[in-house]
């Protein structure tokens, strides 16, 4: 009895570090993060067992291993001490602006004109970022058909990136996008003219 | 919808522009330090900042390196030390904003950032560990999966 005592706490505590070990090797986290503008997120966490767990507080963590999810909850500070290679390594956030269009044409608006060269400024500054990519969507309002409101968005796109190009900044890989008029920015009926709808975004990211 | 992503490209062309990149290139590498390499198919390349990533690329970071990767609807990714990343799925339709977005972090650590897609539909996101998969509500997270070596 007395040889065997030692030997069966031995396989104990070998036991119980092999499951801590286990447990620690196969458990996986996922922490929810704050949306930069304090708006409300979640996501949803379903584990292979088929069990679910919601995250939608920031920092609160989803710790998921092959039998089970638990919860927990860390800080701005924890996070960022456990995962700062891989927090900074997040490619810098797109800058998006906005250009206004005078109706049924690629004119811009006076407001809009004043505005290009506070704009440009900035543009030719963060175009020179390395492997940026600019992208120009157009928009149009809901006078006329879709047919015409899909080119027409589409031509004050290109009014934009021929304007950017004039000023020097660099549209090589330029994408252009003309969403029509899908995607209002204010919602109004068929037939009515809104200038906050006929734009163009400049986004870059 | 092609259509018009035709006729953009078109008109992109003659402006002098070039399109939307290939049809292929799902992403673009941000940032990077340290090594990192792309797996795609047999070949491994040396990822560089500008590099392009596409559907089924294994993104593979060693350690004391970390890449950054931009998708086209600006899904953002930081990806971590020792870390693999595969793109399983990727479509999008910058017209409609429709796609499909389908990562999976086989270990390490992933930053994700949910782009257009996801803000158009998000149960076109979805992010894939060993244990579980992680559905989005306009949402930025970051998940760990501890490594098997």
């Amino acid at each position: 009895m007395r040889t065997w005592r030692p030997a069966i706490l031995g396989l104990l505590a070998a036991a119980i570090l092999a499951t801590l070990y286990y447990a620690t090797r196969t458990t996986e986290r996922i922490t929810l993060l704050p949306q930069p503008d304090g708006s409300p997120s979640a996501v949803v966490v379903r584990s292979k067992t088929g069990s679910t767990a919601v995250l939608d507080r920031p920092y609160s963590v989803a710790t998921v291993t092959p039998i089970r999810i638990g919860s927990s909850q860390t800080d701005e500070a924890s996070v960022r001490a456990r995962y700062k290679d891989t927090l900074d390594a997040l490619p810098a956030r797109p800058r998006s602006y906005t250009l206004y269009f005078r109706s049924g044409g690629t004119g811009l608006t006076p407001e809009s004109e004043r505005f290009l060269p506070v704009m440009l400024k900035v543009l030719v500054e963060l175009n020179e970022r390395p492997a940026s990519e600019l992208t120009l969507i157009g928009h149009a309002d809901e006078v006329g058909s879709d047919a015409l409101n899909d080119a027409l968005s589409r031509q004050r796109a290109m009014t934009v990136a021929a304007l950017l190009k004039a000023r020097g900044v660099d549209t090589t890989r330029a994408t252009i996008v003309g969403r029509g008029s899908r995607d209002p920015l204010v919602a109004t009926k068929k037939g009515v003219s809104e200038e906050r709808n006929r734009r163009v975004e400049i986004r870059l990211k | 919808m092609k259509q018009s992503i035709l006729v953009s490209m078109v008109c992109a062309a003659l402006l002098g522009l070039a399109g939307p990149g290939l049809a292929s290139e799902s992403g673009i590498v941000k940032t990077l330090q340290g090594q990192v390499l792309i797996e795609r198919g047999a070949s491994q390349l040396q990822a560089k900042v500008g590099d392009p990533v596409q559907e089924r690329d294994r993104v593979i970071v060693r350690s004391n390196s970390s890449v950054g990767i931009s998708m086209r609807d600006e899904t953002l990714l930081g990806i971590g030390p020792n870390s693999t990343m595969v793109i399983d799925r990727y479509a999008y339709d910058p017209v409609t904003r429709e796609g499909q977005v389908e990562t999976s972090i086989l270990k390490g650590t992933l930053r994700y950032v949910t782009g257009l897609i996801g803000k158009t539909n998000p149960k076109a996101v979805k992010v894939t560990t060993a244990n579980a998969t992680i559905g989005v509500r306009g949402t930025e997270f970051v998940v760990e999966v501890p490594g098997k070596d």
